[in-house]
């Protein structure tokens, strides 16, 4: 039996509310961790390449993909009521919008201003005017993760720490990075982990976090991590940092100021507070040690992000974010910081808001690790 | 194949000045600078993004791991290199291109101050602008107003790159090598009694260990009737082997089919006929009749280079003919008896006539 999507019964209603016959919603393919997959969101599932997916407010739904060969997988997973496998994408579109009896004058697209104008192209030539466009349709409605979205967001957050704990001990000194990416990357796949977005590098003085490259690690590396694996399309980020052999006190001072940083933002991060609010408080505690100018790019990129591919909701935590905390959002936060001292340091969780403020989705949070030589 | 595109590259990305040295770029880009000359263009601007990015990979290097990037090339003075990420990823971006000027295409005053070198009106000539998203296309033409014209040179970039370059083919030898061991890998846990995934998985950890940019795959459930991406199922054991693997090392792709069962002389039968066939001239379009199984959709082959799949596929309908110096992926494929398997070869027909394989398929009967 067809498992229920909730976000197309709260997508009718966003049609009825709006007086629309129905949406389209698109993907090209891509997949961004940081980003809403609009196809995804109304037929949980990842396409291979180009899709859509075509929501009637009398009740129809209908994922439309390409390529055709991947029909059988699409028709076990997606949970709209009809599933398309093509090779031409907005042929099968028009077909099914005719199909379903939609007033194409009645129809909004969503996302197609973020695909390719090769494919707004063929899109808006179906239409005797450019449809009226809903971009951040699916990231609005699935900004609160359902229950069991926050379990596969659970679930996404235990593989991350095996991941880590992997780490520690597969990285050792005459390891190329990339070597160990390859055991790690494949490790949490393994586990379940569908997609990764993994940065893992190492310097003994880091200016950032990066993807993996060709270096050896030395004795005295600092390893950065940012592992962020997806299960069931929800991804969840941790952010830690390991010392190859000893680390040094100073090192361990500047981490705690990251895990202060870390702690005061979640409880700023209660429901109704505004992301500005929690970015200030995570720069408070780093203003207060006197890195106040560095709480800025290219010395840090941002305190946190949201985690696609659902929703993009809250974006990203700067102090210039009005956006407002809502009790069930998922994110992740991180107080990662470059200091003069030390270098690069990372220190980050997923976090759900709670009536009280953000709760760490890891069972460990970040602390300054060592890996013996 | 069309894959499940991963949310970020993985894999060492770092340009080789050993391999690809600043004079293999100055002759990439000499067909541009030609053609800004002739046709009085101020620039020269090549998008790409993470998805496709074959054009900009070829005249700088550069491969968005996310997101897009955009080179832009002045008919004369210092290129730019506008990359969507933040100022904090600048240093690292800087290791992947021989362009000095790497800026975050998140300050868009870059992309005015780089325009604001010409006197306008002018012509910028664009490549890949129809990959580019509406979004993105507004905010760059509300830049230039009404005081440039653009125009599509997607046709020129493509003549540039009309045969792949002896360091191209250089680098796919080596990516070759890789999906070889890692199709070898793959059956020998198949063999050893793997399910598909996990054998795919095995594969995959080898290429990466071997500094394997991306890695992709596909599997069969039914008995090589079809392939889906990774589902992290780990159950299941068909009958018969189907698995598509493709590797990408120093910017360039090989991939490979492994198959057993029964299909496999079959599909083996129709590979040794589509490899005689491959003659300079030869209509590509004859190679179609031996793509006889579904996930195929009828082609048999394409380029490929820095994009899995580089140029038209080699359908019934397609005119293009086998030429030397070019890097062909090719694919045969039957079902037989209600097993499906799929033989392929990445070839080159080199200018003394020599058909060079970079590597075949794994087959066997079990």
């Amino acid at each position: 039996m067809r498992r229920e999507n909730a976000r197309l019964t709260a997508a009718r209603a966003w049609l009825a509310e709006n007086g629309l016959d129905g949406f389209v919603a698109f993907n090209d393919g891509q997949n961004s961790f940081l980003d809403s997959n609009a196809v995804f969101v109304f037929s949980d599932v990842r396409t291979l390449g180009r899709s859509a997916v075509v929501v009637a407010r009398d009740g129809a739904s209908v994922l439309i993909a390409e390529p055709a060969f991947d029909a059988a997988r699409l028709r076990e997973d997606s949970t709209t009521q009809d599933v398309v496998g093509t090779d031409d994408l907005t042929g099968r579109l028009d077909q099914t919008v005719k199909r379903l009896g939609l007033d194409k004058a009645q129809v909004a697209t969503v996302a197609l201003t973020r695909q390719s104008r090769k494919l707004a192209r063929e899109v808006n030539a179906m239409f005797a005017h450019p449809p009226r466009a809903a971009d951040m349709l699916s990231s609005e409605l699935a900004r609160i993760r359902l229950p069991e979205e926050l379990a596969a967001s659970r679930k996404a957050t235990w593989i991350a720490e095996r991941g880590y704990e992997r780490l520690l001990e597969a990285a050792k000194p005459g390891v190329r990075e990339y070597e160990l990416a390859a055991d790690i990357y494949t490790f949490m796949k393994g586990l379940g982990a569908e997609d990764n977005f993994l940065l893992m590098s190492a310097s003994q003085h880091n200016l950032a976090v990066r993807a993996a490259g060709g270096r050896v690690l030395e004795e005295g590396d600092i390893i950065l991590g940012e592992l962020t694996p997806c299960y069931q399309g929800q991804f969840a980020q941790i952010c830690r940092t390991a010392v190859i052999g000893k680390s040094t006190q100073l090192l361990h001072d500047k981490y705690a100021l990251l895990q202060e940083a870390m702690r005061r933002g979640m409880d700023a991060a209660t429901p109704g507070a505004t992301v500005k609010q929690a970015t200030e408080a995570m720069n408070s505690v780093l203003s207060a040690a006197g890195y106040g100018d560095y709480c800025r790019p290219p010395y840090m990129r941002v305190r946190g992000h949201g985690l696609g591919v659902t929703s993009s909701q809250p974006g990203d935590l700067h102090d210039a974010s009005d956006i407002v905390f809502e009790e069930g959002m998922v994110f992740v936060m991180h107080p990662n910081q470059y200091l003069p001292e030390t270098g690069y340091l990372m220190c980050g969780e997923p976090v759900v808001i709670s009536h009280n403020g953000a709760i760490s989705l890891s069972d460990h949070d970040a602390k300054l690790d060592t890996i013996a030589t | 194949m069309l894959t499940m595109h991963p949310s970020i590259m993985l894999g060492s990305y770092v340009l080789d000045e050993d391999r690809l040295p600043r004079d293999e770029f100055e002759i990439r880009l000499a067909p541009l600078y030609e053609m800004m000359k002739t046709e009085g263009y101020a620039a020269t601007l090549v998008y790409g993004d993470a998805r496709e990015h074959e054009a900009l990979a070829y005249f700088t290097n550069f491969i968005p791991r996310m997101r897009w990037a955009m080179a832009m090339i002045p008919a004369q003075g210092e290129p730019r290199l506008l990359i969507s990420i933040s100022s904090r990823d600048m240093p690292a971006m800087k290791t992947m291109t021989g362009i000095a000027d790497v800026k975050s295409g998140w300050e868009w005053k870059w992309f005015d101050e780089f325009i604001a070198r010409f006197a306008s009106p002018a012509k910028l000539a664009t490549i890949n602008f129809d990959m580019m998203t509406p979004l993105l296309f507004g905010q760059l033409a509300k830049s230039i107003a009404e005081r440039f014209d653009l125009v599509d040179v997607d046709g020129i970039a493509a003549q540039a790159r009309a045969i792949h370059r002896p360091r191209e083919i250089a680098m796919t030898r080596i990516a070759s090598g890789i999906v070889r061991e890692m199709g070898a890998e793959i059956r020998a846990k198949w063999t050893d009694g793997a399910d598909v995934e996990t054998a795919a998985l095995a594969g995959e950890r080898l290429a990466r260990a071997r500094g394997a940019q991306d890695v992709r795959t596909l599997v069969s459930r039914d008995n090589g009737l079809t392939l889906e991406p990774y589902r992290a199922q780990f159950t299941g054991r068909p009958k018969t082997l189907l698995t598509y693997a493709a590797v990408k090392y120093m910017g360039y792709w090989a991939e490979t089919f492994v198959s057993t069962g029964g299909a496999v002389s079959a599909a083996n039968a129709r590979l040794e006929t589509m490899l005689a066939a491959v003659k300079p001239g030869a209509p590509v379009c004859a190679l179609a009749q031996h793509a006889d199984h579904p996930t195929l959709a009828g082609s048999g082959g394409h380029r490929i280079g820095l994009s899995p799949i580089e140029g038209a596929e080699f359908t019934q309908h397609e005119k293009s003919v086998i030429e030397t110096n070019i890097v062909y992926a090719l694919r045969a494929g039957c079902i037989v008896n209600g097993v499906g398997a799929i033989a392929s070869a990445m070839v080159c027909l080199r200018g003394n006539g020599m058909l060079e394989t970079l590597v075949r398929s794994e087959m066997s009967h079990n």
